[in-house]
């Protein structure tokens, strides 16, 4: 009884769709002090030019402000936007189509990806064992002569593990200061959950837990897929379905959508009523959605401050 | 052979440790192991149950957090793999793992329903809620296209609460269509919604019934109640290998209480032979020695039979043995009665021995017990076939250690008397042992080192000339001390070392004889020295020569005769050769003169007893009178001894004797004072 007791409460708690992003998650400092220095090293892409940082830069919430992202020699993976680093440990998949499970698999696939940095584990092997101060940091840490690639993505997962943006403003609204959102942010928030954006970006990281299609309301869709879910799946249904973005941030990671064709925010949240909610938001309601989000910038990762 | 049983002993004790030891670890890794699993297939049935009701929450509730089941998911699909890679549940439970291999798959495909459905779930929830919270702001041409509408949504409430696609099998969209009106914006939205909503919603539920109705947590059953038979076979197995060592172990133990118990009847066996003695079943003297240990003032009798030795060679051995057994009964009989504290032993051939403790006891009591038993053995009469035995025994009591030899001191001392049974061993019985002990080590190292020498007293005519020398024996020892040889003579003869002396004696006589032509020698032998066939034949080869056997005389000890004929028979093969004979100290004992006059000795030397005192005793002066007499009269020449001073010269030489010896005459005095030796010369 007192067990189910427990429960019931623990449920209630839990009960709010949105929960605040914790100040502190639990690393290990010297894998992500490896994983930092890799974080911003172009020589772990094929031509030397491209780091991870250069497609997740901190300035712009770990993603950068281009529509699309340019890889190694150049190349381009139309139509895909960036997603944002920061946060994003706390997705359930990553990449739009959620390709990846974890964030090792990310940093192996957007490593090895034809668009992004297109090398392959021997090459990265190669390239890291190379470097003398790597192979001292891997020693002390992995305790191997050998640097090989799992260590690598391990390393920089452990980093992305700290890329966290703890305590912006509707954060702490969540943890009880109620004065930390005005009245239009407030009314904000209450749309957004009236209009039943809620539905979709719940959770820690206000999206990232699920999959949707753009556009329910629509028959057809003329925009170009890119790689959705369908890509992974091969299933009819799952075509224009994405991974949902997370709105963390949201303010500073323009431009939108997974082509990255909507460079305001407003026209943003006035399309996704259209395609998702089948409603043309007031005006009104678009302006208190669009105050409510520039609520929802957080603090820098501390890592990224530190030296170490 | 022995160390061989030993190694397999050893072999098997380790064997069984191990084995024990290999059995408990094993065990405990079992249940340790299969707990774990059993413990992570029943979370994952309760984690399947938690996600399901997220599942249905996320259905039912407005407000959702998906994290919830993307955590859950996470979990279960992290203990999935944790199982997966258990290599115990893989090996041990085939059957299980295969089952739980299908839920693996299963869950696989059911987290995919999952995420499929909350695709659904959107759009429906939306829909549902823009449905219900429009209706204020729709616009309606009539009332009856009002009460249409009012219709269809509470079907669509119905639809959604109940879970139910029946409810929305009578709208039709186009109908729908009709009745708004189209230029109101909310009425387009309201459209559009239940639109989405009537696609979406079959889906959604078919999703929700499959995902809850999903065989996961049968798989997960039929893993657990694989998982739970075989545990079932194991116990069963594990009971019968304890039961297989139990009795193992119980057998061993067995046979080493067997083994045990047999190396115990045969120590015992061992410690029997040991300790006791096979003739009389009495207790030993290794027994007695171990037992003395135990007793803080330990007192001991022995008890010796009286010349068992004679018994043994008249009777034989098997009588001898016969009498001891018949003693061992007897004492352990009396003693019993007697002091039932004390334990009697077989300490020596025909030693009996009492120990007790003198806590008990007290000497009186025990010189008491002692002579009882004797007058009691005495008073039996052995019998034996046809032999009729009297015993006699004496005892000794010893208070004091050693035990052992104190006591058999006190018999041997009390052997000599004849009246008393029972000797007490005293301190200075012991001192006179020592004494003993002492001389004896003296003159056995003095023969051995020549330390015998000869002294010279000579003996005068009644004109004071020498007539000859008395040789006497000395023993001079490094140190220039000169000793008497009278306080060893016993010891000598007890250990049957006299005729060594005699030996000396006799071949300093014969030098002294060979370096002065003139000088006459009287020399003592003893009846031991006559019988002596060394001797005899030393005298019969070097004393036989007619110059030296002209100028020897020797002398015999009157009381010291208790063979007469052969001595006569000595006595006479000598004379031929012109030896003479003296008795010596004639007159001490009881002299038997009919038997001296057989002799046919030369001179009688009267005992000294008798002339020390015959200025002053006219008892003595009388006997000396009768014997000077008997041996004028037996053509026997008489000499005085003990002549110590001119009163006694004068008598003596006045009664008539013809020679004289003492003191007040000449000491007796080594060969290079002897002046008469140089002068006569």
């Amino acid at each position: 009884m007192k067990k189910f007791l427990i429960l019931a409460i623990f449920v209630m708690l839990n009960a709010q769709p949105i929960v605040p992003i914790p100040e502190h998650v639990d690393y290990n400092k010297d894998k992500a002090f490896i994983g930092k220095i890799l974080f911003f090293d172009p020589n772990i892409s094929r031509d030397g030019k491209v780091s991870c940082a250069s497609c997740h830069e901190p300035q712009f919430g770990g993603a950068d402000n281009k529509q699309f992202s340019i890889g190694v020699f150049g190349r381009i993976d139309k139509p895909m936007n960036s997603p944002p680093a920061f946060n994003a440990v706390f997705n359930y998949r990553q990449f739009w189509n959620g390709r990846a499970k974890n964030l090792q698999e990310q940093a192996r696939m957007a490593n090895q990806d034809h668009f992004e940095m297109d090398m392959t584990d021997a090459l990265l092997e190669k390239r890291v064992n190379a470097n003398p101060m790597y192979k001292k940091l891997f020693k002390n840490v992995y305790k191997s002569d050998y640097i090989t690639a799992d260590m690598v993505y391990d390393a920089i997962a452990e980093f992305e593990k700290a890329l966290i943006t703890p305590n912006s403003r509707f954060d702490k609204y969540l943890k009880g200061d109620k004065k930390a959102l005005n009245e239009e942010e407030k009314r904000g928030y209450f749309l957004f959950k009236a209009y039943g954006c809620v539905t979709c970006h719940n959770g820690v990281n206000m999206g990232g837990n699920s999959f949707q299609k753009l556009g329910v309301f629509f028959e057809k869709i003329s925009l170009p897929r890119g790689r959705d879910r369908y890509e992974v799946t091969k299933r009819e249904e799952d075509k224009y379905v994405y991974k949902v973005p997370s709105l963390r941030n949201i303010a500073v990671t323009p431009p939108y959508m997974h082509n990255g064709n909507v460079k305001n925010l407003k026209k943003a949240i006035v399309l996704m009523g259209k395609y998702n909610l089948g409603i043309d938001l007031p005006e009104k309601d678009v302006d208190a959605i669009y105050a409510f989000f520039q609520a929802l910038t957080g603090e820098m990762p501390k890592i990224l401050n530190k030296e170490r | 052979m022995k160390s061989f049983k030993v190694w397999i002993a050893g072999l098997i004790g380790l064997t069984v440790i191990a084995g024990v030891f290999y059995f408990n670890k094993f065990v405990k890794e079992y249940f340790v192991n299969s707990s774990d699993i059993l413990y992570k297939i029943n979370l994952l049935k309760e984690e399947e149950n938690k996600l399901n009701y997220h599942i249905l929450y996320a259905s039912l509730y407005l407000y959702y957090n998906n994290d919830l089941i993307a955590t859950d998911v996470k979990r279960i699909k992290s203990n999935i793999k944790n199982l997966e890679f258990n290599e115990f549940f893989k090996n041990h439970y085939k059957l299980s793992y295969e089952r739980f291999l299908e839920y693996k798959r299963a869950f696989l495909k059911k987290e995919d329903l999952v995420f499929e459905f909350l695709r659904y779930n959107m759009p429906v929830k939306n829909s549902f809620m823009f449905l219900g919270s429009s209706i204020p702001y729709l616009f309606f041409n009539t009332e009856k296209s009002k009460k249409e509408l009012l219709k269809i949504i509470s079907s669509v409430f119905l639809a959604k609460t109940a879970i139910d696609d029946d409810f929305l099998k009578k709208i039709n969209l186009k109908e729908v269509q009709k009745l708004l009106n189209e230029k109101n914006q909310y009425n387009i939205a309201f459209y559009r919604n239940l639109k989405i909503f009537l696609k979406y919603f079959p889906k959604y539920k078919i999703y929700l019934e499959t995902i809850l109705n999903y065989p996961t947590e049968r798989y997960l059953n039929a893993a657990l109640k694989s998982f739970l038979k075989t545990t079932k076979i194991d116990l069963r197995f594990f009971e019968l290998l304890s039961l297989l060592m139990i009795l193992f172990i119980l057998s061993v133990t067995i046979s080493l209480i067997v083994l045990i118990y047999k190396l115990e009847e045969k120590i015992k066996e061992a410690v029997f032979l040991a300790e006791y003695d096979q003739l009389t079943l009495l207790a030993n003297r290794i027994k007695f020695n171990n037992d003395l240990k135990k007793i803080k003032k330990p007192g001991l009798i022995v008890f010796n039979i009286d010349k068992f030795k004679n018994i043994n060679d008249f009777f034989g051995t098997k009588v001898g043995d016969d009498v001891l057994k018949f003693i061992a009964n007897e004492l352990v009989k009396f003693i019993e009665k007697q002091m039932p504290n004390a334990k009697v032993y077989r300490l020596g051939a025909d030693d009996f021995g009492i120990l007790f403790d003198q806590e008990n006891c007290c000497k009186e009591k025990m010189i008491q017990t002692a002579r009882e038993f004797i007058k009691y053995i005495e008073s039996k009469i052995f019998m034996q076939d046809n032999t009729e035995l009297r015993i006699s025994m004496s005892a000794g009591i010893a208070c004091e250690e050693p035990l052992l030899e104190n006591a058999d001191i006190a018999v041997k001392t009390i052997k000599k008397d004849v009246k008393e049974k029972v000797g007490v061993f005293e301190e200075e019985l012991n001192l006179f042992i020592k004494d003993n002990i002492q001389k004896s080590n003296e003159i056995k190292k003095a023969i051995e080192k020549d330390w015998i020498i000869p002294y010279f007293q000579p003996i005068f005519d009644k004109q004071l000339n020498v007539f000859k020398y008395e040789v006497l024996c000395r023993v001079k020892f490094p140190k220039g001390e000169i000793r008497s040889i009278y306080p060893y003579l016993g010891i000598l003869k007890e250990n049957k070392m006299y005729h060594f002396i005699t030996q000396k004696i006799l071949s300093h006589s014969l030098r002294i004889l060979k370096k002065y032509p003139h000088v006459s020698l009287s020399i003592n032998l003893s009846i031991e020295d006559v019988i002596n066939k060394q001797i005899k034949e030393y005298i019969f080869k070097h004393f036989v020569e007619y110059d030296i056997a002209k100028r020897v005389t020797f002398e015999i000890l009157e009381s010291d005769i208790s063979d007469y004929e052969m001595l006569e028979e000595f006595v006479r093969m000598l004379k031929k050769y012109k030896i003479e004979f003296a008795i010596d100290d004639f007159g001490s004992g009881y002299s038997n003169f009919a038997r001296v006059l057989k002799l046919d000795a030369d001179y009688l030397k009267i005992d000294g007893s008798l002339i020390k005192n015959i200025d002053k005793d006219e008892h003595s002066k009388l006997i000396v009178e009768t014997i000077v007499d008997f041996a004028k009269k037996s053509d026997m020449k008489t000499v005085a001894e003990f002549v110590h001073s001119k009163e006694v010269f004068e008598i003596t030489k006045e009664i008539g004797i013809d020679y004289f010896q003492g003191f007040y005459l000449g000491e007796p005095q080594p060969e290079e004072k002897c002046k008469f030796f140089v002068k006569n010369k």
